[in-house]
């Protein structure tokens, strides 16, 4: 009889009643975010091997028809090739053989060399966004395997994304094309620093967005982007793609340009998690942090020039604050309005020239060193 | 009890599938949203009630894996939901034509909720450019699978219904 009651509740209360609930959980779930995760667990121990399961499920039928379709194409190429085998002698076909596998080999033990400081371990990509408006993924390793949040994911030789929740064997992965992902980043071998922003629309063109570029510095198309010095989530150096099709913003303080990312985030299967942190990242002599050369010449100063003291000391702290404000620029969900960009941006600007003048009225190396880029 | 299971198995197997196999099958990069599927059609087949608590736990499943805070994924699914339980008094076992329509709605105004509150609100106003690259693709996707599994799910409903009646 009890039951038949419990029936009888109209709709609409248990309506109003979830819909209470939901913004209770909106609320307490921004507020106490460590609390939830006890939740989180407890769903995600019973749907992650499921998912795992079936991914590997239809991976492998997915890799057989793939495989079926490459057997196909090889078989026609053969023949092809057989034909075209009478053309060529069988000497230098031998050659380029063996020079092509050189040139791979030689690729791959770069590649190796240049990530082989950091601890990684290898994961598998086990689901993907539910919602075809943001790209953050699930892979199928955790804390037990030592994955952190913040911990950066490499795959195809560059960054892919960021940890952004760790559960004991999966971890959630944020990728840097996600409409929220704002990663700093430098054109490599230079000091220019920009923000590359992932963008729903332009993923879909295949290209992220670079922005804040200083208008005065000179890149070169397909100029490698790597991640910046500056960011406190990402480890200095790695390659996010190739810039192109750089132009000058309509504020005319800033450039933008459209970055090619390496990764091909289409057909992510495996992927490569760093299990060291930025925050424990420390430079040694071998990778000279810039914090070292903006430093240095300002101390020198203060032995050799008291009178210049104060004047050089404002500036570099305050060239500090500016570079701080870059790196809070990255990440998490900047809803930052681009009113407040652009003031930082001319801020930093007028910084520079006051910087510039300082610069050539006093003879500073380190100044000089920063302004390189607007010059 | 048992239709209480059953629910819960179609509500986890749709969210598997659509999270990993459907990954593999994607259309012009889009994957169909089966949640909606279901919550739709358990709304039209069984009102207001199962409509409201269906797509409650579809978007609590939503928002506990993909979603950055919980609750407006689980809000969007439950309101759905409740909506569609008013169609149910027009609702008929053969009806090809209405869960399409509601499909169509419901898709529609799902990715809506969406737009306006994870983009328009950070300034993304292009909503043309959005509506082609990601709603309409999305919509007829959705529709195409709806074709299949709205079939199946109507099929379970009569099989557990048949079996209360012989208890």
């Amino acid at each position: 009889m009890k039951f038949h009651d419990r029936r009888s509740i109209p709709p609409k209360y248990i309506y109003l009643f979830l819909a209470i609930i939901c913004f209770v959980l909106l609320f307490l779930s921004v507020i106490f975010e460590n609390q939830f995760r006890a939740l989180k667990k407890v769903t995600s121990t019973l749907i992650v091997p499921m998912q795992s399961g079936i991914n590997s499920i239809s991976s492998s039928v997915y890799n057989n028809v793939t495989d079926h379709k490459a057997k196909e194409e090889l078989m026609e190429e053969n023949n092809k090739l057989s034909a075209k085998l009478d053309e060529y002698s069988a000497l230098l076909k031998g050659y380029e053989q063996k020079n092509y596998e050189l040139e791979r080999l030689q690729d791959l033990l770069e590649l190796r060399d240049q990530y082989s400081e950091y601890k990684t371990t290898g994961a598998r990509v086990i689901a993907t966004d539910s919602t075809n408006w943001f790209y953050s993924f699930l892979i199928d390793k955790g804390s037990k395997d030592g994955i952190q949040v913040g911990c950066n994911v490499l795959a195809d030789g560059g960054l892919a994304g960021i940890v952004t929740e760790v559960g004991e064997d999966y971890a959630k992965v944020r990728s840097i094309i996600d409409d929220n992902s704002n990663v700093s980043a430098s054109i490599a071998g230079t000091d220019i620093l920009c923000t590359v922003s992932g963008d729903l629309l332009s993923i879909k063109n295949g290209y992220i967005n670079v922005e804040y570029i200083n208008k005065a510095s000179e890149i070169e198309e397909h100029a490698e982007l790597v991640t910046s010095h500056v960011s406190d989530k990402f480890l200095p150096g790695l390659l996010i793609g190739y810039i192109t099709e750089l132009k000058l913003d309509a504020n005319n303080l800033t450039k933008s340009a459209k970055c090619m990312p390496v990764v091909d985030f289409a057909n992510l299967r495996e992927v490569l998690v760093v299990l060291d942190l930025r925050a424990n990242y420390k430079t040694n002599s071998d990778n000279k942090n810039i914090y070292d050369s903006v430093n240095t010449p300002v101390q020198n100063i203060d032995k050799t020039r008291p009178s210049a003291i104060d004047e050089t000391e404002g500036d570099s702290s305050e060239e500090n604050a500016n570079t701080d404000n870059q790196a809070n620029n990255e990440d998490e969900q900047n809803q930052q309005d681009e009113q407040n960009v652009q003031d930082q941006q001319e801020d930093q600007e007028e910084q520079n020239q006051q910087d510039n003048e300082n610069g050539d009225a006093e003879e500073v190396p380190g100044d000089e060193e920063q302004n390189q880029g607007e010059e | 009890m048992k239709r209480c299971i059953t629910i819960a198995v179609i509500i986890i197997i749709s969210f598997l599938l659509q999270s990993t196999v459907f990954q593999y099958l994607k259309l012009a990069d889009v994957v169909p949203n089966l949640l909606l599927i279901v919550t739709m059609t358990f709304g039209l087949m069984r009102g207001r009630r199962e409509g409201v608590l269906v797509g409650f736990f579809c978007g609590i499943l939503v928002d506990i894996f993909f979603g950055s805070v919980l609750g407006p994924y689980a809000f969007v699914y439950m309101t759905l939901g409740y909506v569609n339980g008013f169609f149910h008094r027009i609702y008929y076992a053969s009806d090809v034509y209405l869960p399409l329509i509601m499909i169509t709605v419901n898709d529609f105004v799902y990715n809506m909720f969406i737009f306006v509150m994870f983009f328009m609100l950070r300034n993304k106003l292009s909503f043309g450019k959005y509506f082609k690259s990601v709603i309409l693709p999305e919509m007829i996707y959705t529709i195409i699978i709806t074709l299949v599994l709205y079939k199946i799910l109507v099929k379970i409903n009569l099989l557990l219904k048949q079996s209360k009646e012989a208890n």
